[in-house]
């Protein structure tokens, strides 16, 4: 007489491929968005490196706070006093930002005509006249120039 | 390559100095700021960026020589859509075209993304069609899908015009009814966002530290639609100091289609970037809706403008870019009738490809999805050949499929044979809107 078969148990369930797919991304994600939410700056910290950082954080605290909610006025005292801020980097960054933009750029003129045709004028003269507008077009000599003076 | 060494060092124009500086700016400040009228995409001006670094101002070269090694990665993609869809025939007419496309092959030695846009995006589209094509279930092939979206995230970050596309196919793999389960299809939709998302997110979270706001990729819309939803008309594709002449040897038309304009608005001027082009959208859209006639008129322009034989390759003759042998007459006038008519071919071939030729349901769908979605976002607002580029490698597939089975009875498919006929009607009423205009251009610059 023929056994009664047992029925086999089910072997258990393997994720699959995709399962694990969605899951990494998921991580990932969530990884991404820690980061960002971990290094935001606030607004505090970007006033203290233009206050007291170095002359790359200044400039970049300087294009946050003039982009977020409560961009800090554009008006030309605030210009002039970056444009004397005596920082090389921050004094180039004001020339080419869009808020300077605002204020008109007669001020900006003045200061680069001070500079000459020093290196640091150059490089203001090309940033000045690349973020006001979109004339006159860069040629390949002036970028070339460009890039000499970055290395002096 | 040897359109590249003919062209020499061409001198920068529009966007591309906007590029050039936007990377020298990246290089000498250490961040990527905006472009004043637009937030592009960081990506191409990075890859400008660390090419000035590696090699100064060789750099423009260099970079050219890498958009010329990139096409290579689109012809093969083409042929190998080609050869999935149809068969060898197509695939070697589709590289033949490629390979001649002057339109493509002027983005080659250009500073615009188009060039590394379209190898990303294409290489996206073309594992996204093998995996929609096999897919069976939730586990056949899942790292094809994540290719797709990693490859079309990657995209984004070069151009964001494909960016309400994601949604869209999305939208299409869910409803569509395939071999799928339901459960299937959602699960497959959203594994494609995911892997969009992982490459942008970065981005997406650093405008919002910058900008306070939400923006994916970038802001360019805004800009369009100023140029685009207002009162002005211009046609990009041809050089400002020709547009009176040409506008005045197409008069009748022209003041049919964009005469007598309402009165324009103007951009607000508010200092954070995404407000402004944010404001700018709006206005476009309060403009449209208070003008619907000539809203309507000149969109037909605009739509004209982009199907037109012109391109980018032509708009730098006319500039007089081009020097040397390529302005020799005895090269410029047979790359002049190839720059005009092989598009022509394509365009008239490409719509009995999808529509006859095509047999495949599942790529003729994702052709066709690409085609209308690219003619609704981006030709009504600024109907330059450019905008044509993102689908002209599918117009070459394509075209090339019907090519290769030219001869064939597929009129006995009428309802498709109708459809065709139609679009040929449309398409020939669209090039009659611009002939006159593009025949007195053409015969400025011969």
């Amino acid at each position: 007489m023929k056994k009664k078969a047992h029925p086999k148990p089910a072997p258990p369930q393997r994720r699959s491929p995709g399962y694990w797919l969605h899951a990494a991304l998921l991580l990932i994600l969530a990884i991404e968005c820690a980061v960002a939410i971990a290094g935001r700056r606030s607004r505090a910290g970007l006033e203290r490196d233009l206050q007291s950082g170095t002359p790359a954080a200044k400039a970049y605290a300087l294009f946050v706070l003039t982009n977020r909610d409560t961009p800090r006025p554009p008006d030309a005292q605030f210009v002039s006093d970056l444009l004397d801020s005596g920082d090389p980097l921050l004094r180039e960054w004001t020339m080419t930002t869009n808020f300077t933009r605002l204020t008109g750029s007669t001020m900006q003129r003045t200061y680069l005509d001070s500079l000459g045709d020093s290196p640091q004028g150059l490089r203001c003269r090309f940033l000045l006249t690349r973020g006001i507008g979109q004339t006159p077009w860069m040629t390949l000599p002036e970028l070339a120039e460009f890039l000499d003076a970055l290395e002096e | 390559m040897i359109v590249l060494l003919l062209a020499g060092d061409l001198q920068p124009h529009a966007d591309e100095s906007n590029y050039l500086y936007l990377a020298a700016c990246w290089n000498h400040f250490g961040f990527y700021s905006d472009a004043v009228y637009y937030l592009w995409p960081p990506a191409y001006p990075f890859v400008v960026a660390v090419a000035l670094d590696w090699f100064g101002a060789g750099g423009v070269f260099a970079l050219k020589l890498f958009q010329v090694l990139v096409s290579g990665l689109l012809g093969a993609v083409i042929m190998l859509t080609a050869l999935r869809l149809f068969n060898r025939r197509a695939a070697v007419i589709a590289g033949a075209v490629w390979a001649c496309y002057l339109p493509l092959i002027g983005f080659t030695h250009y500073l615009w993304p188009e060039t590394i846009f379209l190898a990303v995006f294409a290489a996206s589209v073309y594992l996204f069609l093998i995996w929609w094509q096999e897919a069976e279930d939730a586990d056949t092939h899942p790292f094809r899908l994540l290719g797709a979206g990693v490859l079309f995230g990657v995209g984004l970050l070069i151009k964001e015009v494909a960016l309400y596309l994601c949604p869209v196919l999305c939208v299409l793999v869910i409803l569509r009814r395939t071999r799928l389960s339901l459960q299937n299809r959602l699960s497959s939709a959203v594994l494609f966002v995911l892997s969009v998302a992982v490459v942008v997110a970065p981005w997406t979270l650093r405008n919002h530290e910058v900008y306070g706001r939400f923006v994916p990729v970038g802001a360019t819309l805004g800009k369009n639609v100023y140029m685009g939803l207002n009162a002005y008309y211009y046609n990009l594709d041809y050089p400002s100091r020709h547009r009176p002449q040409l506008a005045e040897a197409n008069d009748s038309l022209q003041k049919l289609l964009v005469g007598d304009p309402p009165p324009a608005w103007l951009p607000d001027n508010k200092p954070n970037i995404i407000d402004r082009l944010t404001r700018s959208t709006q206005q476009g859209l309060e403009f449209a809706r208070q003008h619907p006639g000539y809203t309507a008129r000149s969109r037909v322009k605009r739509v004209a403008d982009w199907v037109a034989p012109t391109s980018f390759f032509l708009r730098h003759y006319g500039l007089g870019r081009y020097q040397g042998v390529l302005a020799e007459p005895g090269l410029r006038r047979p790359l002049f009738i190839a720059a005009v008519f092989l598009p022509v071919l394509v365009l008239i071939g490409a719509i009995p490809g999808l529509l006859l030729a095509l047999r495949d349901p599942t790529g003729r769908m994702l052709l066709i999805t690409i085609v209308v979605y690219v003619a609704v976002a981006a030709a009504p607002l600024m109907g330059m050949s450019r905008y044509r580029l993102m689908i002209d490698p599918f117009l070459i597939v394509a075209a090339s499929g019907f090519a290769a089975g030219f001869g064939r009875p597929w009129w006995t498919r009428k309802a498709a044979a109708i459809c065709v006929v139609a679009a040929w009607l449309v398409l020939a009423i669209l090039w009659w809107i611009d002939c006159r205009e593009v025949i007195e251009y053409l015969t400025m610059v011969w």
